[in-house]
């Protein structure tokens, strides 16, 4: 049995009378990418802003690196959190801030680190994801590709144990999607960070993770490697892997 | 059909107690960070939310000044209190007009900006992405902002004292006839220092409630553009109720 | 150096810049502060505030730094420009320029220098507001409120029911004169009496101006009375200098031993009354005020009188005025004192000292007779008929003994 980095036992959240997750059970394990699929609305965001403190669970456990963080508070969860990387679906860049200085947030609130240092830092982390001279241009004058790219580089800065992707491909054309999965592949495979995916486009999962779970109607539909899912007879699965992730791209739009 | 009116005021009243409790909540949060302010950020702030807004605060207030004086001095002058005309309007000015208009005009100018940016940031998930930056989004974002305007509102009424005297100085003299000399000696005898020091900490508290309402409205932004648009007009609305009842509690305490 | 600083640090300088100059300004303390200080004591300040300005003879020179109580009068803390001296005898009194305006304490200048300076630190005794100045001021009030009256009588001589009312009084003046006529050839017959007959109009003068003592010093005289009334008593003096002259002449006249004592008492008298005149301005303040200015033609001769009359009580009364007739002008300080219908009168009259009677019959016409100049003894003879409480006509014989008895007619109003 690999080593669990994360542990989700039972847990319930609900918003009013709308449960998200109900009894919802999950094992990430270290080193591995992990990419959550499901339709809209079946709880896959709720699942990043659980595991980063974000939101709080109604009842049940979550262990991250050995210790139970569901009833952290501010401060603790900010220990756990200097661990940890976050790509936002919109990428979230700072636009009172440039794009070096985006990447350079992190380091220079947490870090004792010198100028050069810094700099150099982000010089490498850019040209990670492909985009070495950026640092001075304004999040606003990227595009959303480019966005994307800048923050996956923010969120290696401070070299995580974690990393959220959430929805890292939404609203992107499909040479760009096919781009950032393979960029979550190639970091992953380059710095050795565990990943979380959280997507709806099964291409991507397919490029980026090594195991994909299913999530449906807050629960746990289907957990297995790539081929697993691919060739699964789980009837949840085979509908979404079959194009009704089609008509959810749709509504969204 | 009463049921449903009962459950909707009882509602709307727990709504309230709620954002009560939220932005003591914040306000709290903010004290309590007070030490973690980042200097340069609050230079930023105080410039941008400061310096900035002194042109139009100050225009506000000359014509303040002077419709002050245009409605008192002809009036004095007519009984015979030519001499008083200085001393009134520096008065009214140091103590109410100053505090309470540069106050509303900064938190049009300023709650506006800060629940609009902070909106924006929180709809566009930049907060979140704060928090799990480990980056405390209230002494990040607030706190900043809190301390610019508490300390630059002092600095605005002091500008804006002089600058609304002035106004009422040309109108007394050359609209109703009082000469300079009884003017600024009318001044200097029947306003205290305490006049404009009282209105300096009064507009500090109208400050820090604009940075609150502002701060506050912005991070409980509903998601959307639309969103912010709502928390900009709401964070306004409610700074200036807030800035005239705090005013007459300060203006009680202070002043009587 | 970011542009931000320097925004910044601009509006920070430039408030602070501005608070010190404020600051100063309101001179809530002063960059160097320079004077001395005086305590000034009063009964009451009637509302001056601490930063009021002092002023000497109308121009600033301090300012009100503090006031104290204690339990018996208020100390002033006043600091006054260091490069101004009050030379003693000053008198601080509290006034304002308004009636809104600001209160300040108002330094007079002594009537006389010479007596040093008032030393810094040391503590004076202020007058109130009120008292004489406030007198003063509005008597002088009610001399231009006179010009302008007496501006306007013409629209009265030109008003149609006065001039009925005028043909009236005349008429009854005309009867009234034919009456005088008899009085006076009495009185002149009185005057060209013996001198025996001097002597007991002395000695009744004698009688009076004791009476009139007793009565003065019965005149409640506190509250102050300022450097004005001064200036009054000393006229006064000189009246009785003057008075004393014309004892000395009548002396001559009197030659029984009876007149001479008689005189002599007068004198006393008389350097006593000076005396109670000063509490008498003193109560003056309280006193009803009336004057009266009237024109009367004798022919192509006109005669203007104008005065004021104080009421220090009820019965008495002092006027002060004067006449022009021609180009020479003569004054009246005639003390007064009512018995019922029957008045008596003494002071100055035209000038010279003299004693006078009055009779009123009824309410309306009164009568009177004054005897003065005892050089060269003078008597009037005048007759007043009111129209209206403010508005009267008189009728006036002067110089009845002599031969230029001339005979005025006129018209008087009060105010």
């Amino acid at each position: 049995m690999r080593e669990s980095l994360i542990k989700i036992r039972q847990l319930k959240v609900a918003f009013g009378e709308k449960k998200i997750l109900d009894n919802f059970e999950l094992d990430v394990y270290k080193g591995e990418t992990l990419a959550v699929i499901g339709p809209s609305g079946a709880g896959k965001s709720t699942i990043i802003k659980l595991l980063t403190g974000l939101l709080k669970p109604n009842a049940g456990t979550i262990e991250i690196m050995g210790s139970e963080v569901q009833d952290y508070s501010e401060e603790q969860w900010d220990e756990v959190r200097k661990q940890m990387g976050v790509v936002f679906q919109y990428s979230a860049l700072f636009d009172f801030l440039s794009v070096g200085e985006n990447v350079a947030f992190g380091l220079r609130r947490h870090f004792q680190l010198s100028e050069e240092a810094i700099q150099a830092r982000v010089k490498e982390l850019l040209g990670l994801v492909g985009m070495p001279d950026v640092a001075q241009m304004q999040p606003a004058e990227l595009s959303g590709g480019m966005k994307k790219r800048v923050g996956l580089a923010r969120a290696l800065a401070m070299q995580p144990k974690v990393v959220f992707y959430d929805e890292p491909t939404s609203g992107l054309d499909p040479v760009m999607t096919m781009n950032i999965s393979r960029l979550i592949r190639k970091t992953q495979e380059q710095v050795g960070v565990t990943s979380i995916l959280v997507t709806h486009d099964m291409e991507s999962a397919y490029v980026a993770a090594d195991r994909i779970a299913m999530l449906y109607q807050g629960k746990l539909a289907a957990i297995g490697t790539v081929e697993e899912i691919k060739h699964s007879n789980n009837p949840v699965v085979r509908a979404f892997v079959e194009g009704i992730e089609y008509k959810e791209e749709r509504n969204e739009q | 059909m009463l049921n449903e009116f009962f459950a909707s005021v009882g509602k709307r009243i727990l709504e309230f107690c709620a954002a009560a409790g939220r932005m003591t909540n914040l306000t709290v949060d903010t004290i309590k960070h007070l030490p973690e302010a980042n200097p340069k950020e609050v230079l930023r702030q105080m410039a941008l939310l400061g310096a900035d807004s002194l042109p139009i605060v100050l225009m506000t207030i000359l014509c303040t000044g002077m419709v002050i004086s245009v409605q008192t001095a002809k009036e004095f002058v007519r009984f015979g209190a030519a001499s008083s005309v200085g001393g009134i309007v520096a008065i009214a000015m140091g103590r109410e007009l100053v505090p309470v208009l540069s106050s509303v005009v900064v938190a049009g100018r300023i709650g506006a900006a800060i629940a609009a940016e902070i909106g924006t940031m929180k709809v566009t998930e930049q907060i979140d992405a704060l928090r799990v930056m480990a980056a405390n989004p209230v002494s990040y974002l607030v706190v900043p902002r809190f301390i610019a305007i508490v300390l630059m509102m002092p600095l605005l009424v002091i500008f804006s004292n002089v600058v609304g005297n002035i106004g009422g100085w040309v109108v007394a003299h050359y609209y109703a006839g009082v000469s300079s000399f009884s003017y600024t000696n009318s001044i200097k005898v029947l306003a205290e220092m305490y006049d404009i020091v009282g209105g300096m900490i009064k507009s500090s508290f109208f400050g820090a409630i604009i940075a609150i309402v502002g701060c506050y409205k912005g991070l409980n932004a509903p998601n959307g553009a639309e969103g912010v648009g709502l928390a900009t007009t709401a964070s306004v609305v409610l700074s200036i109720i807030l800035i005239f009842i705090t005013n007459y509690f300060l203006s009680i305490v202070l002043y009587v | 150096m970011s542009s931000n600083e320097v925004k910044v640090g601009a509006v920070t300088l430039g408030g602070a810049a501005l608070l010190a100059g404020m600051i100063s300004f309101m001179g809530a303390f002063s960059f160097g502060s320079s004077g001395y200080k005086l305590h000034i004591e009063y009964p009451q300040v009637s509302g001056l505030l601490q930063g009021n300005v002092v002023r000497y003879a109308g121009v600033q020179v301090g300012t009100v730094k503090k006031i104290n109580i204690a339990p018996d009068k208020i100390i002033v803390e006043a600091e006054i420009d260091e490069n101004i001296k009050i030379p003693k005898g000053a008198s601080f009194s509290i006034a304002a320029d308004g009636m809104m305006s600001e209160k300040f304490v108002s330094i007079a200048p002594p009537a006389k220098l010479g007596q040093g300076y008032i030393a810094a630190n040391s503590t004076v005794s202020g007058t109130p507001g009120g008292g004489m100045d406030e007198f003063f001021n509005s008597s002088g009030e009610l001399m231009g409120k006179l010009e302008k009256i007496a501006e306007s009588f013409e629209l009265i001589f030109g008003d149609k029911d006065v001039q009925l009312a005028m043909r009236e009084g005349i008429k009854n003046l005309g009867e009234i004169s034919k009456n005088m006529n008899t009085f006076t050839k009495v009185m002149a017959d009185t005057a060209q009496a013996s001198q025996k007959d001097i002597a007991t109009i002395v000695h009744q003068m004698s009688l009076l101006s004791q009476h009139m003592e007793s009565i003065m010093a019965g005149v409640d005289a506190n509250g102050a009375t300022g450097r004005n009334v001064a200036a009054i008593a000393e006229n006064m003096a000189a009246t009785s200098k003057r008075m004393e002259n014309i004892v000395a002449a009548l002396e001559a006249v009197a030659k029984d031993k009876e007149t001479a004592e008689a005189l002599k008492g007068t004198i006393i008298n008389l350097k006593q009354t000076t005396a109670h005149a000063n509490k008498i301005l003193g109560a003056v303040a309280k006193a009803e005020i009336t004057a009266d200015a009237g024109t009367a033609a004798k022919g192509g001769d006109w005669r203007s009188n104008m005065g004021v009359t104080l009421k220090p009580t009820d019965t008495s009364y002092v006027y002060m005025g004067g006449y022009d007739i021609g180009d020479k002008n003569k004054f009246d300080f005639i003390y007064g004192q009512k018995f019922g219908q029957a008045g008596a009168s003494l002071g100055s009259m035209q000038g010279d000292f003299g004693v006078g009677l009055s009779y009123d019959f009824g309410k309306r016409f009164s009568l009177y007779s004054q005897a003065y100049d005892f050089d060269d003894l003078k008597v009037r003879l005048g007759g007043e008929y009111k129209l209206t409480k403010t508005v009267s006509l008189y009728g006036e014989s002067m110089d009845l003994r002599g031969d230029k008895r001339d005979t005025y007619m006129g018209m008087r109003a009060r105010f």
